[in-house]
Formats: structure tokens, sequence, C-alpha cells
């Protein structure tokens, strides 16, 4: 999965040196953790540390509806980052981002989002990529216009 | 011979259910538009997260989505 493993190397070769903008979406799916975890990381997200709650989320990934990101569990992992942990438990125990969520899963939907990670480049479905050579590949035959 | 009909009442359900289940499944997959049986329902014009990196002028665009789990 990209935002698990490949994101480092992307960011690095291509998004930090102006060739590729990168756009992360939510598009939970796997049952009532996907959207726990997708609505805890825009409740980070109101404090500045989005990026950092996502790459917090990905790095304790263990399987599908394990725990992991039960609402308890996402505070507790708020709490890690220093984020105001009474103001995020009332941001997660309201839902006050849902629908930001939704938003993104109904642009997802209507783009012909079916599994995740979906990529698109340039508005063109690339995935699945097997790994980032495969995603380096399909990067750099479009910067040469192939 | 009252047995008969008590074996043969299960039997008759059988069929209708598995059409049942299988008109369900094929719901669950394809009428939703989001894959998970999850209809989604935003209110109109609200706008959905806005997490990028890189810059407005790069040649390409790499737009991810992702489930956490």
């Amino acid at each position: 999965m990209l935002a698990r493993s490949a994101s480092p190397q992307l960011i690095q070769e291509y998004v930090n040196t102006g060739k590729v903008r990168y756009v992360f979406k939510y598009y939970p799916f796997l049952g009532e953790e996907s959207y726990y975890a997708a609505e805890a990381t825009e409740c980070a997200s109101d404090q500045g540390k989005f990026w950092e709650y996502h790459d917090l989320l990905f790095s304790l990934w263990q399987g599908e509806g394990v725990g992991t990101f039960l609402p308890d569990k996402l505070k507790t992992y708020a709490g890690q980052l220093a984020l105001d942990t009474q103001t995020f438990a009332t941001c997660l125990d309201t839902r006050r981002d849902q629908f930001t969520v939704l938003a993104d899963k109904r642009d997802g939907a209507q783009a012909g989002v079916k599994y995740t990670p979906t990529l698109f480049l340039n508005g063109q479905v690339i995935s699945p990529v097997r790994d980032y050579e495969q995603l380096k590949a399909k990067i750099e035959d479009a910067l040469a216009g192939r | 011979m009252s047995e008969a009909p008590q074996r043969l009442l299960p039997l008759r359900w059988i069929l209708p259910i598995a059409v049942l289940l299988a008109l369900l499944a094929t719901a669950c997959r394809s009428g939703d538009g989001g894959g998970d049986g999850f209809q989604v329902t935003v209110p109109p014009g609200t706008v959905g997260s806005q997490h990028v990196l890189g810059s407005p002028q790069a040649p390409l665009e790499l737009i991810e989505y992702a489930d956490f789990q």
C-alpha cells in the first residue's frame, strides 16, 4: 500500500523536487474502524497534525477490525502526538468531521474508486500498483509524455 | 405420512432464500457507490478534505484514496 510504505520515497524523489503534487483522500470502506480512523485524522488535522497522525495510523496497522482504530485507542494516539486531547476527544465523539470524510468518499465513488488504495495520476487510474518501483515507472512514463 | 411435509417445508424455502441472499449481495456490491454497502449521503455543497503535499505548479498530480485499515 502506497501510504504505508512508499510515501517517504515518493515525497523525497518527486514531491520535494517539484515533479509531483500528492493529494491524500479518505476512502473508508472496511468497517466502522475505518470511519473512526479517518474522522480522527481529520480531528488531528484541525490541530495542525494531519500528516503526523496519518503516518502514525499507518504505522500501527495490524489488520481489519482488530480494535486498533477504536475511539479510545485513537484518543491515546492523539496524546502520543501531544495534541490537545480534550479538544480531540470532543471532535471525535461529536463526529465533527464526518461529512468531510464522507465528501471524500462521495468524490472517490464518483471518480470510480472501488478499492484501496486507488491512485489517480493526472486523472487516470494507475492502480493497482505492486510496489514503489512500479509507481516510479508510471510517474517516469508520465513525465516523459509516454 | 406426517413426516414428509415436515421435511419438505424447509426445502420449499431454500430457493427463495437463496435468491434473496443473492440479490442482497449484488446490491451491497454495486448499488451504493462506495463498495461497502454504506450509502454515502453528504449535505449538498460539502467539501472534502484538503491534504496536499507539493507545488501547485508540479506537472503531475497523484491522488490517493486510502483506508487506514
